[in-house]
This record gives C-alpha cells, sequence and structure tokens, in this order.
C-alpha cells in the first residue's frame, strides 16, 4: 500500500506517530545521556571540590609541618649523639667492647670473658648488646655499674646476675651483665664525646 | 535528483502531458484520448522516467463554470455551505453533481461578501481523477487551465488590471487578473477580432471594472490578434503578456504546433502548488502547510534548539567548571605529595625519637636497686645470687628466717609479686631459699644511688 491511497486522516496520524517516535528516540538516545551526564558532574563537583579544599588545607600545613620536622630532626640528632658511630653492626660491637674494656680497666675488674651478641632492630634504631663476665669484688662491681651509667655513650644493662663465685669465699664474685649500646644505621657518625679518665670512682 | 513537475491537459481529443525536469528542460507530448489512454499514458510516463510524484491537472475552461457570487457577511458562518446552497442557481448541473471551490475576494462592502467560485460536473471532475488512479499517481491539483496561465509571469513586474486573451483552438479563454491573481475567467468561441473585443468589453462590468490597464494575448495566432486589437483601439495598451525570465525560457521549447494548448499545458505544469481554486476533493488533496502551521513549527524547532541549546550549554559550564577543579587538583598534586611526604617523614621521626627516649628509659637501674636491697634485707641473711633482668629479680642464698623476707621485700617500692620460687631447705642452722620478684614499674626501678648488694 502506497501512501498516496492513505487518506488525509491516516496520513495524519502516521505523522502523529512518526514524530512521536522521533520524539522519544530524540529523548532517549540525545537528551537522557546528556541529562545524565550532567547529574553525573553535578554529583562529581562537590566531590571534587571537596578533594581540592582537602588538598589546599594539606597545602597550607605545609610551613608548619616543615617546621615541626626540622625541630624533630634537631632532637633527633641530640638524641643520636651519645649513639655509637658505628656505622655497622659489627663496628658499633667493636666500638662497645672497646668501651666497656676500658671501663672494666678503670673499675679495676677482671674481665674473664665477654661476647657479642645479635643485634635487635628497634624500629630505626640497632641495640648492640655485648655479654660481659667480670670476677671482682662487691665494691668494684658497684664502681663499674656507676661507671657504665655515666658514660658519655648511651649504654643500658640490660641483664645482671652476681654470684659468690666458690662458697666460703663471699667476697669473690662472679658477675655476669648484658650491656647494649645503640646505632642508627645509616646515619652519620655522631660526634665524638668526652669519655670518663680511668679510675674515676663514683 | 531533483523532482520533476508534470501538468496534464485535455485539448480537443487529445491528452497534454507537460514535464519540467529542471531550469529550462522541458518535454511535451500529446496523446489521442481513447479507451486505452490509461495504459499508454502510464507506459509514456514510465518510459520516460518521470516517477509516481503528483501531476497537476488543467481542466478545459468551457468544462467549469467560474463565477463571482455575493453573499450577505454573517457571523461565524461557513462560507462552503452557502455558496454550496447558492451556486444552485448559477450552475446547470444537479446539486449532487456539483464539484466546487471558492475563494473570498477583497473589495467587497461591509454586509456583502463577494465570492469567486469555480465549479465543474460531478464526471469531469471524477474522470480526470479515475484517469489518474489508473495510472497510480495521485492528483496535486485540478483546477481550469487558464488559471495557472499567471504562473508564468514575472513575479517582479506587478501589473494592475489586465484582461489576458489567450487562444487555444477553437476556443478563446479571458481571465481578468488584477495584481497576478485570477479575479475572473471566460471561455468564449474563437470568432473575429471585433466579437473578441466587444467580449473583453462584456467582461469588465463582471468584476466591477470600468476600464483595464492593459490587455496580453498569447496563444495561436497572437500577433496577429494583436496587432488587430491595436487597429482596433480598445482603449488599452495591447501587449504579450511580460512573461519571467524562467517561463520564457520554457515557452520557447513549446512545439510550435498547437502552441495555444501547449502554453496551457505548460502552465499547468508550472502552476502553483496549491491553486486558489482546486477542484480536488479534501480528503484527496495533498497535505498543505499553511504560513501560520510553518510559524508554529518554526518556533516549536527553535524553543527545541534553545533547550538542547540551554541544556548543552548548562552541561558545557558544568564540564568547564570540573574541568577547571580537576586541573587544579592536578596542579597540586607534587606540592601534595610533597606535603604527604613531609608527613610521613614527620611519622618516622616521632618513631625514631621515641625509639631513642625507650632506649635511654630502658634498661636495668642495678645500683639504686642493689642499694635498696642493702637496705631491707636483714643482716642475718647471706646473698648467693642476685639476677636481673627486663622482668624482675631473683634471689637465692641462705636466711634465719627465709619467710621474713617476703614481706620485707614486698614492701619495696621497687618490687612487687615477691614469692618463693623453690622450696625453703633447712642447711645446718640457716634456711636455703629462692626468691623472685617483678618489678614495680614495668620500665625500670626507680633510681637510686648504688650501694653494696651482698651482706
Amino acid at each position: 500500500m502506497s501512501m498516496p491511497m492513505l487518506s488525509r486522516r491516516e496520513r495524519t496520524l502516521i505523522g502523529l506517530g512518526v514524530a512521536g517516535l522521533l520524539t522519544v528516540v530524540g529523548y532517549l538516545y540525545v537528551v537522557e545521556p546528556m541529562l545524565a551526564r550532567q547529574r553525573e558532574v553535578a554529583e562529581l563537583i562537590p566531590i571534587r571540590e571537596a578533594t581540592l579544599e582537602r588538598r589546599r588545607l594539606m597545602v597550607a600545613q605545609r610551613e608548619p609541618l616543615t617546621g615541626e620536622l626540622e625541630t624533630l630532626a634537631r632532637k633527633v640528632e641530640a638524641g643520636s649523639s651519645r649513639l655509637l658511630s658505628g656505622p655497622t653492626a659489627p663496628l658499633a660491637a667493636s666500638e662497645l667492647q672497646k668501651l666497656v674494656k676500658e671501663l672494666a680497666t678503670a673499675a679495676e675488674v677482671d674481665v674473664r670473658s665477654e661476647r657479642v651478641m645479635a643485634p635487635v632492630d628497634l624500629k630505626g634504631v640497632l641495640e648492640i648488646p655485648i655479654e660481659l663476665t667480670v670476677a671482682c669484688t662487691v665494691r668494684q662491681v658497684v664502681v663499674l655499674l656507676g661507671r657504665l651509667e655515666q658514660t658519655p655513650r648511651l649504654l643500658r644493662v640490660t641483664d645482671l646476675k652476681i654470684r659468690v663465685a666458690a662458697p666460703g669465699q663471699p667476697r669473690e664474685l662472679l658477675t655476669t651483665l648484658t650491656v647494649s649500646g645503640y646505632l642508627r644505621p645509616g646515619a652519620p657518625a655522631p660526634k665524638p664525646v668526652a669519655r670518663p679518665t680511668p679510675g674515676e670512682d663514683t | 535528483m531533483k523532482r520533476s513537475r508534470v501538468g496534464l491537459t485535455f485539448d480537443e481529443g487529445h491528452v497534454v502531458v507537460t514535464a519540467i525536469r529542471g531550469p529550462g528542460r522541458l518535454e511535451q507530448f500529446r496523446l489521442q484520448s481513447d479507451e486505452t489512454l490509461s495504459t499508454r499514458l502510464a507506459t509514456e510516463l514510465d518510459a520516460r522516467g518521470l516517477g509516481r510524484q503528483r501531476v497537476r491537472v488543467g481542466l478545459d475552461r468551457s468544462l467549469a463554470v467560474v463565477k463571482t457570487l455575493e453573499l450577505p457577511r454573517t457571523a461565524g458562518g461557513s462560507l462552503r455551505p452557502m455558496v454550496a446552497f447558492e451556486l444552485e442557481r448559477h450552475v446547470p448541473f444537479s446539486p449532487q453533481d456539483i464539484r466546487f471551490d471558492c475563494v473570498p475576494l477583497a473589495g467587497a462592502s461591509r454586509s456583502v461578501r463577494r465570492v469567486l467560485v469555480m465549479a465543474a460536473e460531478g464526471r469531469t471532475v471524477d474522470g480526470a481523477l479515475r484517469l489518474l488512479d489508473t495510472l497510480k499517481r495521485p492528483p496535486r491539483s485540478l483546477t481550469a487551465a487558464c488559471h495557472d496561465l499567471p504562473a508564468l509571469l514575472s513575479k517582479r513586474r506587478a501589473v494592475g488590471r489586465v484582461v489576458w486573451v489567450h487562444r487555444h483552438g477553437a476556443r478563446t479563454d479571458l481571465l481578468c487578473v488584477d495584481q497576478g491573481a485570477v479575479r475572473l475567467s471566460r471561455s468564449v468561441p474563437t470568432g473575429s477580432d471585433t466579437e473578441l473585443t466587444a467580449e473583453i468589453a462584456r467582461s469588465l462590468p463582471l468584476v466591477a471594472w470600468k476600464e483595464c490597464d492593459a490587455i496580453w494575448v498569447s496563444g495561436d495566432d497572437a500577433e496577429r490578434i494583436r496587432v488587430a486589437m491595436r487597429r482596433s483601439g480598445p482603449g488599452a495598451p495591447v501587449s504579450a503578456p511580460p512573461f519571467g525570465r524562467a517561463g520564457a525560457r520554457l515557452i520557447a521549447r513549446l512545439p510550435i504546433r498547437g502552441r495555444g494548448a501547449g502554453l496551457l499545458a505548460l502552465a499547468v505544469a508550472v502552476g502553483r502548488r496549491r491553486p486558489r481554486l482546486n477542484l480536488i476533493p479534501a480528503a484527496m488533496r495533498p497535505l498543505s502547510i499553511s504560513w501560520a502551521h510553518r510559524v508554529t513549527a518554526g518556533l516549536a524547532a527553535v524553543t527545541a534548539v534553545l533547550g538542547l541549546g540551554l541544556l548543552l550549554a548548562h552541561g558545557h559550564a558544568q564540564e568547564r567548571y570540573l574541568a577547571r577543579v580537576s586541573d587544579e587538583i592536578r596542579r597540586l598534586d607534587p606540592e601534595v605529595k610533597a606535603v604527604e611526604r613531609l608527613g610521613a617523614e614527620i611519622v618516622q621521626q616521632k618513631g625514631l625519637l621515641a625509639t631513642l627516649h625507650s632506649a635511654e628509659a630502658g634498661g636495668l637501674r642495678p645500683l639504686p636497686v642493689l642499694k635498696e636491697l642493702t637496705e631491707l634485707i636483714p643482716t642475718d641473711t647471706w646473698l648467693q645470687s642476685v639476677s636481673m633482668d627486663r622482668q624482675g629479680l631473683e634471689l637465692t642464698g641462705q636466711a634465719t628466717a627465709a619467710s621474713q623476707l617476703i614481706p620485707l621485700l614486698d614492701g619495696s617500692p621497687s618490687l612487687e609479686r615477691v614469692e618463693f620460687t623453690a622450696p625453703v631447705t633447712k642447711v645446718q642452722a640457716k634456711e636455703q631459699f629462692r626468691i623472685r620478684a617483678g618489678w614495680e614499674e614495668p620500665a625500670a626501678p626507680r633510681a637510686g644511688p648504688p650501694d653494696g648488694a651482698e651482706q
């Protein structure tokens, strides 16, 4: 059936139908995608604005954070001045052995044995422990412990065992102590600190 | 491909078909009107590649009645029923057999409305439409052929009141044209020039003209008629119609033989899409889009375009703003990363500082503990060993009354949870003991001056 055979009413109805169809198709495929995109953009804008505001605030914190970091760095540097110079754990252990020997000599104790133990990682700081066994009197032990506490290097006694060397000889003691020094791996070597003079009593 | 215009007229037992395919491209052919006309015409049209477009049909003026009717003005009255009622008195057909169209004319009084009416016998109109139906080509217009003649005029040259004489074969058509619009037409038998002049004079009162501005003569024998009329001096200048450039170019391509009928057929082919008087029934007319429709559609289109434009502009503005915000975020990215690195370094440095502090605060402080033990433990007690670690203190020794040591040590501010870790045994006069105590403070015992440990 060709179009000329259709009546005006039929042609009008067909035209209206086609126009309606075109309107619906245009809305579905042109207007609706545009509206959807606009809704999406409208939802995205406040999120992006909030992100931008957060970033601006963060950038504004730069100066205070830099100042805080410098303060912290100074504090860490100051705190690191009493650490072992290292820069590696074996070298630090050697330095610690030498230091403790000097203190033992100054305290006039007889060093029977010494043993370097495995270093312990304390989150950025290595603990270097050495175990030392000395034969001495009570007074000498006290002197040794006092010198260990007063040394400019940061040394800590983590374990101490004092026992009588032999029954019937109560003044002869065998003391085993674990002394730990500390090292910041990778940090520049701290400046040498003044050591106590050998033989200094506490 | 540009669509061609096809016009169809009837001339003395022939059908004249005119096709215009483009500027100056004219085809015109005649076919004998007999029983096989429709078949031959369809074949001819198909052979010439003239598609299924609508065809303009021009009736011979003698087959139609064209009159100007004066009707009373009525408020809200529909014109067609009034014309149909009035027309019965003016046409020689039965009322059921009338096909007519009408158009109001301007220039009447307030109480009277003048209407130009064209009417034809039903079988004439139906016959023409039936022919097109057998050709499977719909009609575009059906009118008196001579009414399309003004379509050939130049549109730029507006002439006032003109009587147009067009002769074709045995008939002569007279058209009263006012500003290019047909006000009246008559068909008179071809006679002498004097009779023609008299017919012109009789026609003027019918359109309420006292005189005309010009007389145009066209069709068969036109040049001779013009010369003769100029000699008789009708009172108005006699000339050929001022055809337009396009019309003149097409007229030049018409065959010499039967020029009057050919010109009519050409006029029908180039005629208006919607002639003022159209005898096609309303239901069969092609959909016509009036200026009001066009303006409405245009406004709707403009509104839609503006709406879409607004939507697009709004979307575009949003997209641009979002792009600016995103650009700003991207621009701040390096600075933000630097600040984040600063924050991470601060956390790291704080951790390091805390570790250093804990290292300084950690470890044993044996001297204060030894001093406290010296002060707390009775003089009759001998210690064989003292062990300290991060968890606590262990003492081994001999005492006269080992059980007395527990409350003494438990009273110490540095120790807690004091207890025997082995059974107390009697050795000679002393009790052998092993005591374990935890540190009061988990970090380290309180500081104190060093002193001797063994009693």
